[in-house]
């Protein structure tokens, strides 16, 4: 199945990986002094496509047998200021920077509902989020990338509290206790490893030098990092925050939180597991066991909570929660093959969710009820969101021709090379929880409206149920999802052709220096 | 000149089910129909052999290969296509209904031809999704019978992917004998999912019973036919252990539809027990009458489903022809010399009689002389019924005469030509010896049963049973563990309330953990809901299966 390999990526200095956070990041303070919704909209997707444009070009390079790199002095003593585009960052950003790209037109402007002040600081704060998801994904050393999740955290903290309510403040305080608390854990983890290794740098393969130093001080430091990481990865019992930030404004809860944070928390999850410690040192030193052990029970708890909740907003934050979880589990199944699809579900998982999220909200926000019955028709009247809202569901349950199929089947079988049939029967219960509470909304998205009373009132309504035209989906709150569900179904019908695949295969090659299919 | 077995032919169906939704409503059947003869004829003129592979995401994948069972067995899901769209035909249904059907039958031959893991995963995963799609089509109960569907399939579709993936994990191909147990096992479960053995089959009885007859006709064998091929490829040199499980199946299926007083379950029935007669060939190490007997099933379903209309399922018929064409299914499945399964049933009989399986010809005749009884019931009571057939439906006749044809063609040239090679004369003598017994005691039985008088209250509704013995204990461990990580999640996410709360207030904690929907259940039935007390008593169930099934495994590690 596998076979040795041999990677030759060589490090180039290039100016990229920092304007892909830079670019987000003078754009997030822009826009905190503009005021016209119109110019907000324009900015912040103009934000997204040149970064998607900027991780392009270093998707080439990268291709080509380069991985760009920008050092710039040194943050502390022995640490470097280093952003390195390697193959696994660039899918961490690529799969973010598309998201946001179809989420951000999404966003209501300045002055209307969803933006109580009219200063635009949603929108600042979600390209703000999009820069510091690109530094965690370009972070060329452990410290970095917790320095990165920090500034994700206080990027997103006033989304939170946004609505500046009793209870939202509230909200805010705890998202802060539980991030920072984590980010505390994660530096400690920093610490331990650069007191037995001397440096923090990652490598592929893992820092050499802990695998001779002492192993309970390695362990330490590894659970550290897993459960300082875990708060942001949302793993269970560390997830009370993601619910409580559901104070944020439908649309930007669903891009920010279960889309960009949760997904930097499992990608520096596996960061960790390839590039910290490496794969042999971790299964040496029976870490793995704790890694699936908390993903396991964060995909089986999640997914019983998202099954009893018929708030569909929650219950599809529990869904992000669980699905999440299956990167991690995948990651420390450790086998290469598992590893892969570990990446591969990162991506999807993202879009997947980030797509479902964002088409729930735009029809809760239309239909004031976040349940079943309540949307009922919805995909008939708002056909760009429903055929989103499906397409996203089919590949978060890991039906064929979806990114979330070509995911499932390489978590599975590397699970079962490896073994670990406990870990498959997880994921296989999964894709079945999420069937159980993703078809009944489907279905009832898909029916026919109500034929008399119930009917939602006719200024929300975009078609009748007879109607149809082109022209739902040239919406620009709407026809961006269509971008995401074609993203998800070209990625799961020709995966050999995307790069989403090839990037995963390569970081696994390059960090394992074993080949995958 | 083209290379047949190049064309991925599953996909010219895929594309009739696109190119039906496209064109306008009067030619959906005849788009649909025009898809399936070409599959025919491919089917029909391609050589034996293995088509080029592919590859899908780093694995080689072999979207074609064909052998003497597969070409059997993909004729046997084309008429199953055929017959099912023509029933949407003279029911005038949906055009969503022939696109949905031919997609159906199109993931189902995807799923026979497949010479590779990945692609029987893909295919059982695409089936289940397009029959989920094609039972939310105008069905009578919009939202339980597709979720039902999806939901138990997805069980199943989770077990082919998982057994898949390990037998990839371990290097081999479909047909090699050599995959994980742990592998087998669960592409066997998966199987007995497709063929609806009792307890595994939410989505038969309680997702397509009230489908129109051709979503039925698509979905019931269908789903049959793909359990089989599960079933054969994961155990290729057979298996006593589900060929035990099949038999076992048909005997309590038999029970069912021999008692049962509802049609629908009593049809219903009837595809479980010989689709679990299928599944004893096909663990018996002969498939090829597996499927054999697939097709005499899909004969006698459409010779039962011509005859009632949707969506009451009243008959459409004049009641004596009704009821002559149920009896007509009944010989026809149950295998009356010069009837279709008369072949069948004779070689999976004969394949069972050697070795360990001796005893099983017997629960299989049983099972026989149940589905005899339950089909003279139906027949009866069409017969009684009230005369509906005012109304003229050439087509209907057309499709009752076709039927007829093909059962009596398809028994004559399968008695001859198959029944005379592969049969000795000693072994047809006695096949039909029995054949004949198991008509005429299936007849009296069904006759006395329904005879009985129903104030007696002796008919046995297997429906207690799977309650009594399999939903409440589930339902009730189910709750209890949900009220659990409720209970947990309300301490996670507001600690200090919770956990004061809980502590001071356990009752009241995990009663207020409880959905509503779940609370309401436990009102009905009076049962005490699961309080701390409950939660004892799971645990201590749950040591005890896990006791069990430790002791299980060490005891056949043992004998290993």
């Amino acid at each position: 199945m596998t076979d040795a390999t041999e990677v030759a990526l060589t490090t180039v200095g290039s100016v990229r990986p920092v304007l892909a956070v830079a670019i987000p990041a003078v754009m997030a303070a822009a826009l905190l002094f503009v005021r016209t919704g119109r110019t907000q909209r324009i900015l912040s997707t103009a934000a997204a496509l040149v970064t998607v444009i900027v991780l392009l070009s270093m998707t080439v390079a990268v291709r080509a047998g380069d991985i760009p790199m920008t050092i710039g002095g040194e943050i502390v003593p022995g640490i470097p200021l280093e952003f390195r585009a390697d193959p696994l960052g660039l899918v961490f950003a690529l799969a973010v920077a598309t998201i946001a790209s179809i989420g951000l037109p999404m966003i209501p402007p300045a002055g209307t509902k969803g933006d109580a002040d009219g200063s635009g600081r949603v929108v600042a704060a979600l390209v703000g989020a999009l820069a510091a998801a690109m530094a965690v994904a370009f972070a060329g050393n452990l410290f970095l990338l917790v320095i990165a999740l920090e500034l994700l955290t206080i990027v997103t903290y006033p989304l939170v509290s946004h609505p500046e309510t009793r209870r939202a403040r509230w909200a805010g305080y705890r998202y802060l206790a539980y991030t920072l608390t984590g980010g505390v854990l994660a530096l400690a983890g920093v610490r331990t490893v650069y007191t037995l290794a001397g440096t923090v740098s990652f490598v592929s393969g893992g820092i050499m030098e802990l695998a001779t130093a002492e192993p309970t001080s390695v362990r330490i430091a590894f659970v550290l990092l897993l459960l300082g990481f875990g708060v942001k990865a949302a793993l269970v019992p560390l997830h009370g925050w993601v619910l409580g930030a559901r104070t944020a404004p439908a649309p930007a809860y669903a891009l920010a939180f279960p889309v960009i944070v949760i997904t930097a928390g499992t990608f520096a999850i596996v960061r960790t597991v390839l590039d910290g410690f490496g794969t042999v040192l971790v299964g040496e030193l029976g870490l793995a066991w704790i890694g699936l052990l908390l993903a396991a029970v964060t995909i089986l708890v999640a997914n019983l909570l998202a099954v009893a909740t018929a708030d569909l907003e929650r219950r599809l934050s529990y869904a992000a929660i669980a699905g999440a979880a299956a990167t991690p589990l995948g990651a420390f199944v450790l086998t290469p093959i598992a590893l892969t699809g570990a990446i591969v579900h990162l991506v999807g998982q993202a879009i997947g969710i980030g797509v479902a999220l964002l088409a729930l909200s735009y029809i809760v926000e239309i239909t004031e009820t976040s349940t079943t019955a309540g949307l009922r028709g919805m995909g008939r009247h708002h056909p760009a969101a429903g055929i989103a809202f499906g397409v996203s569901v089919a590949s978060l349950v890991g039906l064929p021709f979806s990114v979330g199929f070509v995911a499932f089947w390489y978590l599975l079988v590397g699970a079962g090379t490896a073994g670990h049939i406990v870990a498959g029967a997880v994921l296989a219960a999964s894709a079945v929880f999420h069937v159980a509470y993703l078809l009944p909304p489907l279905r009832s998205m898909a029916r026919a409206s109500k034929p008399t009373g119930e009917t939602p009132p006719a200024h929300n309504l975009a078609r009748s149920d007879s109607e149809f035209s082109f022209a739902v989906f040239t919406d620009h709150r709407t026809s961006p999802l269509l971008v995401g569900a074609t993203v998800l179904l070209l990625v799961g019908s020709i995966p050999d052709q995307t790069i989403v695949l090839e990037l995963g295969r390569l970081a696994i090659e390059t960090s394992t220096g074993v080949g995958t299919p | 000149m083209i290379d047949a077995l190049a064309l991925p032919v599953p996909f010219v169906l895929l594309a009739g089910a696109v190119l039906v939704v496209a064109t306008p409503r009067r030619f959906a059947p005849l788009a649909a129909g025009a898809a399936f003869l070409v599959v025919l004829g491919w089917f029909l003129a391609v050589p034996t052999g293995v088509g080029p592979t592919r590859q899908f995401a780093g694995f080689p994948v072999q979207l074609v290969a064909i052998d003497r069972t597969i070409r059997a067995a993909g004729i046997v899901i084309i008429a199953i296509g055929l017959l099912g769209t023509c029933l949407a035909a003279v029911e005038k249904d949906d055009p969503l209904v022939f696109a949905g059907g031919t997609a159906t039958t199109g993931a189902a031959l995807a799923l026979v031809l497949a010479g590779d893991w990945l692609t029987i995963a893909a295919a059982w995963g695409t089936f289940v999704a397009v029959g989920t799609g094609l039972l939310a089509v105008r069905a009578a109960a919009p939202l339980e019978a597709p979720a039902r569907f999806g939901l138990v399939h997805a069980v199943s579709a989770g077990l082919v992917m998982g057994g898949a993936a390990l037998a990839v994990g371990a290097g081999t191909t479909p047909g090699d004998t050599v995959v994980p147990r742990v592998g087998r096992i669960a592409l066997g479960v998966a199987a007995a999912f497709g063929v609806g053995v009792v307890g595994l089959d939410g989505w038969l009885r309680g997702g397509i019973i009230d489908a129109s007859p051709s979503v039925r006709m698509f979905l019931f064998p269908g789903t049959v036919g793909a359990g089989l091929i599960v079933g054969m490829v994961a155990f290729p040199g057979g298996s006593v252990a589900l060929a035990s499980i099949g038999a076992a199946a048909a005997l309590v299926a038999a029970a069912i539809t021999i008692t049962a007083e509802d049609t629908r379950l009593v049809v219903a029935a009837q595809v479980q027990v010989h689709g679990a007669i299928g599944l004893v060939g096909v663990a018996a190490g002969a498939p090829l009458a597996g499927f054999g007997h697939v097709l005499a099933l899909v004969i006698a379903l459409g010779l039962i489903l011509v005859t009632i209309t949707k969506p009451v399922a009243v008959s459409v018929l004049s009641p004596r022809l009704a009821g002559g064409l149920v009896l007509l299914g009944a010989v026809t499945a149950v295998g009356l010399p010069g009837f279709p399964a008369f072949v069948s049933v004779g070689i999976i009989l004969s394949a069972l009689d050697t070795g360990p399986t001796t005893a099983l010809v017997w629960v299989v005749l049983i099972a026989l002389v149940g589905s005899m009884g339950g089909f003279a019931r139906l027949a009866v009571r069409r017969a009684r019924s009230a005369d509906r057939s005012g109304t003229k439906q050439p087509g209907r006749l057309v499709l009752v005469v076709t039927l007829v044809t093909a059962t009596v063609v398809i028994g004559t040239a399968g008695f001859v030509v198959i029944g005379t090679l592969l049969l000795t004369t000693a072994e047809l003598a006695l096949q039909a010896g029995l054949a004949v017994l198991v008509v005429v005691l299936g007849t009296s039985l069904g006759r006395a049963v329904e005879r009985s008088d129903p104030r007696a209250d002796i008919h046995l509704d297997s429906d207690w049973l799977v309650k009594a013995v399999v939903v409440t204990p589930v339902r009730h461990g189910a709750d209890r563990l949900l009220a659990l990580v409720r209970w947990a999640d309300v301490v996670g996410t507001s600690f200090a309330r919770g956990a004061v709360y809980a502590a001071r207030r356990p009752n009241e904690a995990l009663d207020s953990a409880l959905p509503p929907a779940a609370s309401r259940w436990y009102d009905e039935r009076r049962l005490r809901t699961p309080g701390p007390t409950g939660i004892k008593i799971g645990l201590e169930e749950s040591v005890y299966v896990l006791v069990l099934l430790l002791t299980a495994a060490i005891m056949l590690g043992w004998r290993g």
